[in-house]
Order: structure tokens, then C-alpha cells, then sequence
């Protein structure tokens, strides 16, 4: 099994995918434990794949201390670890006041959005945080904005208001909602609905031109149905960047 | 001085304002703090108002505990005190599947947007979370949307993402802004209008419908949305400038 481990550890969930040649065989999704150490990350890796008949493993971190872990990891195991970030080639111009401040993963999604969809591009990744980032007319990584997540918005929501709570994540009957449960839905829903079609319109309307959109990431199912600018979802898109630069920081 | 004491407790700030007649006299913004109890919230009234001049207190309260908290003050100034909630005759049919769910705050705002500017309406309250409240066209409460709040979602974002910290709620230069700082206020300020807008459309009521915000958040978020042309004007009462407490 010669292939490629890569991972995308986001504050919230890391996504493991073992890629051979282009195609994506496996992938996996666990919890991001930021306290976790080298040895145990060894573990958990050792239980998905055989590291050592990897031909590399290439990782998007967002999490600093775990980005210490993962080389610990890598330095006992003998594999080769590259980790994306300023001074790694990804093929894409970065226009960002300081690209040491963009997160691995936007970088990785723009790489993986040019590639596959061509520029103009609006990348919308529904994380800890939902991340827009841009892809300009030219083919560069022009920056993007930054929303609150979806998870995080509705767990601080329930956590803060007496009254309110945890619901599940699902559509609610109708928009006007005649009970608690459904107007939290219905918040969910249409609300970050709304947050991305404003943020992408916003976005057009600043770049003059009608660049086309992918969604990424864990809740992207819910809420692109209901989005009208949203085109599609390619839920891997990060890992498929995250291969893109590894692959081009080799030749 | 006789007059009325109006309370509005919300999940992370209690507002207060001192009524001469229909004229808003006064008005105090103050951490809610769940804890509090009724001789404590005594001695926060009584350095602002003298009580006992009171015709009367009334208050919208949605923190359960501050709302026996504030009855215990009431019964001990010896003041009287109404507590908006099912019961209580607000003027406006409430058309929600259990009454006693909606928060009193929504069912407010509804009574007040019905009497200032005329039905239908949906008033948007950014507090804790950004409530979303219809009155039909037949002058009915129909229920509406709760989405998280502006800050509580900044702050949990900045709380949970280990790159991420906490900005000043302003507008940034360019919306593909090229600093993390810049980027937030605008994810906020995009959310709030659309599912209104949405629901406008769907039921064709955008030609008439109002849409009013209140507190104090939307200083940053007016500016950026877009649902104004949606609305119609009235000469003397703007959409998005109207607030139950200005």
C-alpha cells in the first residue's frame, strides 16, 4: 500500500484521507483533541493505515500545538511529514498582508478550487469557523472572510440563552416557526443560508465579476440546498489541496 | 415623579426604561447576571428610580430565576409588578402552538412594531440570539425565527478557533479583506436580512411588510444589508432606524 495519508486538523474535527495516485480510497473524521502527543497520535494513525508503507504524509493544521505533535510523531515513525504553510510550493499566488496569517486549510482549498473549477472561484469551507476564500479572475488567493461556524454559533446560542437549546440539525416544516425547536431550525437554516448568499453576493459584487462557488465541510448538506448561490459541494476538497501541494513540492 | 418602569431582561443584558405618559424619560442598559437576587436588584433600581413614586413596574423577563428574583424585590418595595406572559392581555393574537414557549421580549416587540408602524411586520432584535418576530397581514403574531446572536457567536468563534481572537465590531475596508481582523463583522451582518427576505418573497408581501431592527448591534450591521430596498418607506419612520428603546 504506497499511497498518501493526508490530513486536515481543524480546530473542531480533523479528516484523514489516504489517497493512491489521484484517487481518494479512504477517509476518516475524528475529533481534534489539541492536548493529544505525538505517541498517542501514533496510535491513532497506526490504527487507520500502515505508516510506514506510505509514500508521505502531508498535513493542513490549524491547530499550533498539534502541528508539534504531528512532526513528533512523524521524526519517531521515520516517515517524511510536510506540513503546509509559508515557504511550501502550493502553485498558487498568496495576496494576503501576511501569508504566514492564512490558515494552511484556506490555502489548501483554494489550490484544490483552481484546480479542479478553474478561477474565478469562491470556496465556502462550514467549519469551526465558515471560511470564504477567493480565488481571483487571475488565478491568486485574493484573501476571503471569516463567519462565525454553524456548530459553534448553535452551541454558544444554547449555552448563553436560559431558554433555549440543543436541537437537532435539521429543516424545520416552514420559515415562520410556531414552536422553539422549529425557530432554531429555522435559524440554522435559513440564517447561515443567508449569511453565505450575502457574503457571496458581497464578494461578486467586489471582485465585478460572477465567480462560481464549491462548499466544503462538515454541514455543507444542510445548508447548501437552501443557499441560491452555492453551486456545489465537494467534500473533500481540503484533503484533494492538501495532495495537490505535496505532489507539487515534490517535482 | 409617577411613571412607569419598563424592563426588558435579556440573556446577557437587562434594559430599563422610566415612561412619563408615552414619553421615554430614561433609559439604563445593565449586565443580566442570573444570580442576582431580589435585594440586589433593589438596590440596583433604587439608584436609579425612587420606587415608590412608581404608578408601576412592568418587565419582560427571559431568565426564569430573575424573573422570581424581581417578584420577591416587587413584593418587598411593596411595588406592582407585571410580568408579560401568557395571561397577561397584550393586545395581539398569539398564533404560536404552546403560548407559554414564545418569550415575552418577542411577543413585545411584536405589540409595539403592530401599534408604531402597522401590519404585517417583522421586527429583527439582535440580542443573544437575533430574533426574527412576523405579524401577518391580519395584525397576528405568526411566530418567526431565532438565529445566534452577533456577539455570542463572535465570541464563541474566537473562544473555539486556536488562530482566531476577538475584533472590533466594525466594517472592513474591502469584504475579501486581507487581515483576519477585518473579516468577522461582515459574516454577522450578511445573515441577519435574508431569511426575511426570503419569506417576503415567498408570501409576497414585500411591497408592504416592515421590517424593523432593534438594540444596538445593528450600527454595524445597517449599513451592509441589503434588505432595505425591500421595504417600504414612510416618510418619518425609516426601516432598520426604528428601535423600541431610543
Amino acid at each position: 500500500m504506497a499511497g498518501l495519508l493526508a490530513i486536515d486538523v481543524g480546530n473542531t474535527q480533523t479528516v484523514l484521507g489516504l489517497f493512491e495516485g489521484e484517487e481518494l480510497r479512504e477517509h476518516w473524521r475524528v475529533a481534534t483533541e489539541s492536548e493529544r502527543t505525538g505517541d498517542e497520535l501514533g496510535l491513532l494513525l497506526r490504527g487507520l493505515v500502515d505508516l510506514n508503507a506510505l509514500e508521505g504524509v502531508a498535513m493542513s493544521c490549524t491547530v499550533p500545538p498539534l502541528a508539534r505533535a504531528y512532526e513528533e510523531l512523524a521524526a519517531r515513525a521515520g516517515v517524511e511529514l510536510l506540513q503546509l504553510g509559508p515557504g511550501v510550493r502550493s502553485g498558487i499566488a498568496v495576496r494576503y498582508e501576511d501569508p504566514r496569517e492564512v490558515g494552511p486549510d484556506r490555502i489548501a482549498n483554494a489550490v484544490a478550487a483552481l484546480e479542479r473549477y478553474g478561477a474565478p472561484c469562491i470556496v465556502v469551507d462550514f467549519g469551526t469557523s465558515t471560511n470564504f476564500d477567493v480565488v481571483s479572475p487571475e488565478g491568486e488567493y485574493v484573501g476571503g472572510v471569516l463567519a462565525p461556524g454553524v456548530e459553534v454559533s448553535m452551541e454558544a446560542l444554547s449555552a448563553r440563552a436560559a431558554r433555549l437549546f440543543s436541537i437537532d440539525f435539521t429543516e424545520p416544516p416552514t420559515v415562520i416557526a410556531k414552536n422553539t425547536t422549529a425557530a432554531l431550525q429555522s435559524g440554522l437554516v435559513y440564517g447561515f443560508a443567508g449569511q453565505v448568499d450575502g457574503i457571496v453576493e458581497a464578494i461578486r459584487g467586489e471582485l465585478g465579476v460572477d465567480a462560481q462557488t464549491v462548499a466544503t465541510g462538515g454541514l455543507a448538506d444542510l445548508i447548501v440546498p437552501h443557499a441560491r448561490t452555492l453551486e456545489r459541494v465537494d467534500p473533500f476538497l481540503t484533503l484533494e489541496g492538501v495532495r495537490l501541494v505535496w505532489l507539487r513540492s515534490r517535482s
